[in-house]
């Protein structure tokens, strides 16, 4: 095979952290190479050194065969690499054509020539079977369909060399399933792409080799054919995996959360939920399986104090905390991990131990005579990175210093530990690695039975199933059946979830 | 005699109007790149001494507004150094470039012209009015529109540049994707250092015109702080019209209507002077809660969250 991608002895280090040591890597022309490993095991960092975004202290790159030094972003599309980021660089005010075509816009005489940049994004839309609307606003867009843009922001640029940066890790299953067929059609069409991912079944489905780091090591590239996935969580752990968490039927007892016919309207002003009714109770966890946007958003921003309901009611251990601030919500004992945590849940310039005390820092737990027990609450966070396993975390530095997951380490163990009664928990194991996903598991299982209500959302099936006592559809803003785990079947969900009645097996909607 | 009044009125509120208008249009290049450019009172400041300094001395004023501009774009590539380059606080450096033109002027004001407060000479020339062909018989459209500078005419003027250049040309929605998001911008090859640092020094280019003009043109002279927070000012006009560069033109305007209006009143009323020197804080401030009450409508009724 002959290679397009070629990286020799790359060496990162951040302070006295290698993010990179030593690190060998090459990818195929045509070929899918996904790359996988734990949390901070440094596959951003490798892919960052290929694009230009950092450079390495040491090591070489060739491209096809050609010794680059890639000094900057600008090089490397040059050179026919592109990448989506894990955290998605779009402007959201700019329209979809203005994104894509952003530094290398069509127009002559320094003028900007919008229509052309509307055609031409068209036409590309359409030559990869990659429907958009290019004059939407970025920001109004769902993000499957903001990594589209992303996608074809690379297109644009004619990249041969495609960097993917766990582009599934907030897809819904359909849109994972599109993006597959999109990376087989570019690799079809002689195109390299490399695949950031800790969802071993993607590994298996789609790509033809994988490589394994750890800790800031290489620690092997196989053939993906000739390994399985349990063998390859194995080589990214370095142990066993848990893929399925164990735990006992459950003892739900009093009504922890409910919600009465709940009526939200979405950004757009349309009503994003229609009169939802649901309950939470002590001891149980209580699945939400639906396709994104189909108002789980707007619902957990109701529950979490983030915005306002139309009609209905919320209430907490009885009383009503409609209308509750998102403090107000915290006070009367909630926790809630958002999904796009990096927006709502971390200040990613501010330190990792006061990260791990917002919306905590009044509490008199970690106040002393008015101010800040600062020791106490960086102690507190101390204990915090050993118990989640934060890798490469100093209390004192910056969260956005931390890998990508480990960022939603900072947030989950935040949320776990402030003896809240409610869990909502939405998207819990999002860009997290399988290690820690069987943690999280594991402590979701038990806080319900410690007596916590959990109300978890989720868009991966396998996690709904895996942790629900009961599980509920959601679809087009209504609560289309609930069903009990034990006698659920992912068929019969997948079918509410598109909106199809179980009786009748008509579409609503 | 009333008609003679407001027409009167309006050329004031031009006069009054135009050094708000060049400083807007500088800070809303740097606005759009994401940099809070509060050092334009210092460009502007430099720039006035700098205008009646080279009129005084050479007695032409194409060289006066050239050394304006020049060290008004000086001291915008310090700015622009202290915090792109050396990453300063924009705060700290915006306060050194302003304590540095503040300090400066006046070393330089006793130093080169040997006034402590104001400098005023009969040897400084004075722009000629420009007189506009086509309407110049027109009774009312004469007396607004003929008669002003050549800086007023073309604070006006880039208006429509500045706002065209904004939306339809490349460089603008680069910096506009600089000043939204720079990882962005940065991600696809675009030099971000560069295009902040363009922006500043184009709010130098404008700030120079600015400060020319309150020296050489608005009055014949130089005082100390001349600029009396204009650029802060105008800062607040681009917030408050939340970068738009038509609406800030127009609440820079208005500002100019208030303070124009306040000095008629001072002088037909009798109202004290300081409480009319007052006047375009206080305009500024309520235009400031203005923006204030409506961030926090939209936080509620929209959501923050995207
Ligand atoms: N700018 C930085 N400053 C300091 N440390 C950093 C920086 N960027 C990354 N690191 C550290 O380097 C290590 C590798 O990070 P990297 O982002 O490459 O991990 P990753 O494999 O992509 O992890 P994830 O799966 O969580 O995204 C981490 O320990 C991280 O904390
Ligand atoms: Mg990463």
């Amino acid at each position: 095979m002959v290679n397009s991608v070629e990286m020799r002895g790359i060496v990162k280090k951040f302070g006295t952290l290698a993010a990179n040591n030593n690190v060998d890597f090459s990818a195929g022309k045509g070929e899918v190479h996904a790359l996988v490993g734990e949390n901070g095991a440094g596959k951003t960092t490798l892919m960052n050194i290929l694009y230009g975004v950092i450079a390495p202290d040491e090591g070489s790159i060739q491209i096809d065969d050609r010794k680059v030094h890639i000094g900057n972003p600008a090089v490397a599309i040059g050179l026919g690499i592109g990448m989506v980021h894990q955290h998605f660089k779009l402007v959201p005010s700019l329209s979809v054509a203005e994104n894509i075509v952003l530094g290398s816009e069509p127009g002559s005489r320094g003028f900007f020539d919008r229509l052309a940049a509307m055609r031409q994004v068209a036409e590309l839309a359409d030559r990869f079977a990659l429907a958009i609307d290019p004059m939407a606003t970025v920001q109004d867009l769902p993000v499957g369909l903001q990594q589209r843009v992303e996608i074809l922001k690379m297109l644009y640029r004619e990249a041969k060399i495609l960097i993917l940066d766990e582009p599934t890790a907030v897809l819904t299953p359909q849109e994972t399933e599109e993006l597959f067929r999109t990376v087989r059609n570019l690799t079809s069409d002689g195109k390299t792409v490399i695949f950031i991912t800790h969802k071993l079944n993607e590994v298996m489905k789609v790509s033809d080799r994988v490589s394994v780091m750890r800790a800031g090591r290489m620690v092997a590239t196989l053939n993906t054919s000739e390994i399985s996935a349990a063998q390859l969580a194995e080589k990214m752990v370095g142990r066993s995996v848990l893929f399925q968490v164990q735990k006992q039927p459950s003892e739900p007892k009093e009504v922890l959360l409910e919600v009465k016919d709940l009526r939200v309207m979405s950004n757009r002003g349309l009503e994003a939920v229609r009169g939802v009714s649901l309950q939470v109770r002590a001891g149980e966890i209580v699945g939400l399986a639906g396709v994104q946007g189909n108002g789980q958003d707007e619902l957990v921003e109701v529950l979490a104090g983030l915005r306002r309901s139309t009609a209905g009611d919320v209430l907490l251990r009885g009383s009503s905390s409609k209308d509750f601030n998102p403090r107000q919500v915290r006070e009367a004992g909630v926790a809630y991990i958002p999904s796009d945590r990096i927006k709502v849940g971390l200040s990613l310039d501010a330190a990792i131990w006061e990260n791990m005390l917002l919306g905590y820092h009044a509490t008199r737990e970690f106040n002393r005579g008015g101010l800040l027990d600062v020791g106490k609450a960086t102690s507190f966070a101390r204990e915090l990175i050993s118990r989640f396993d934060i890798r490469g975390a100093q209390v004192g530095a910056p969260v956005k210093s931390l890998s990508g997951g480990n960022q939603q380490k900072v947030v989950l163990a935040r949320e776990f530990s402030h003896g809240r009664r409610v869990i909502i928990a939405d998207q819990p194991s999002r860009g997290v690695d399988i290690g820690a996903i069987e943690f999280i598991h594991k402590q979701l299982v038990a806080m319900r039975d410690r007596g916590c209500g959990v109300f978890l959302i989720s868009a991966d099936l396998d996690e709904i199933f895996s942790l629900s006592d009961r599980i509920l559809v959601i679809f087009h803003g209504e609560i289309m059946g609930e069903l009990a785990a034990r006698d659920a079947t992912v068929e019969e969900v997948g079918r509410l979830m598109a909106g199809v009645n179980r009786r009748g097996g008509d579409v609503i909607g | 005699m009333n008609e003679i009044l407001n027409l009167g009125l309006i050329t004031a509120i031009i006069r009054v109007s135009t050094p708000l208008v060049f400083a807007a249009l500088g800070g809303l290049l740097t606005f759009k790149a994401g940099i809070l450019n509060i050092a334009m009172d210092g460009f502007m400041l430099v720039a006035a001494f700098l205008g009646i300094l080279t009129a005084y001395f050479t007695g032409n004023l194409a060289w006066a507004v050239f050394a304006a501009v020049l060290g008004s774009v000086i001291m915008a590539i310090l700015f622009g150094y202290f915090n792109l380059k050396f990453k300063a606080d924009i705060f700290i450096a915006g306060i050194a470039v302003g304590m540095l033109a503040s300090g400066l002027t006046a070393v330089l004001l006793q130093g080169a012209l040997g006034q402590t407060g104001v400098f005023a000479s009969s040897k400084i020339p004075r722009f000629s009015q420009i007189q506009i062909p086509f309407i110049d018989g027109i009774p009312i459209l004469s007396q607004l529109f003929s008669g002003y500078s050549i800086l007023v005419y073309l604070a006006f003027l880039f208006t429509p540049v500045v706002s065209l250049a904004m939306s339809r040309t490349k460089w603008g929605l680069r910096v506009r994707a600089v000043g939204e998001n720079p990882d962005s911008a940065a991600s696809v090859g675009i030099d971000v250092f560069k295009i902040k640092m363009e922006t500043v020094i184009l709010s130098g280019f404008f700030c120079g015109l600015g400060g020319a003009y309150l020296s050489l043109d608005y009055v014949s002279l130089f005082s100390r702080d001349m600029t009396a927070d204009r650029g802060l000012i105008a800062l607040a006009a681009i917030f408050f019209a939340q970068g738009n560069p038509v609406t800030t033109i127009a609440v820079t305007v208005l500002f100019g209507i208030a303070q124009a209006l306040a000095v008629r009143l001072q002088q037909s009323v009798g109202i004290a002077p300081q409480i009319v020197q007052v006047i375009p804080y206080f305009v500024t401030m309520i235009a400031l809660i203005a923006v204030g009450f409506q961030t926090v409508h939209h936080r509620k009724y929209q959501q923050v969250i995207e």
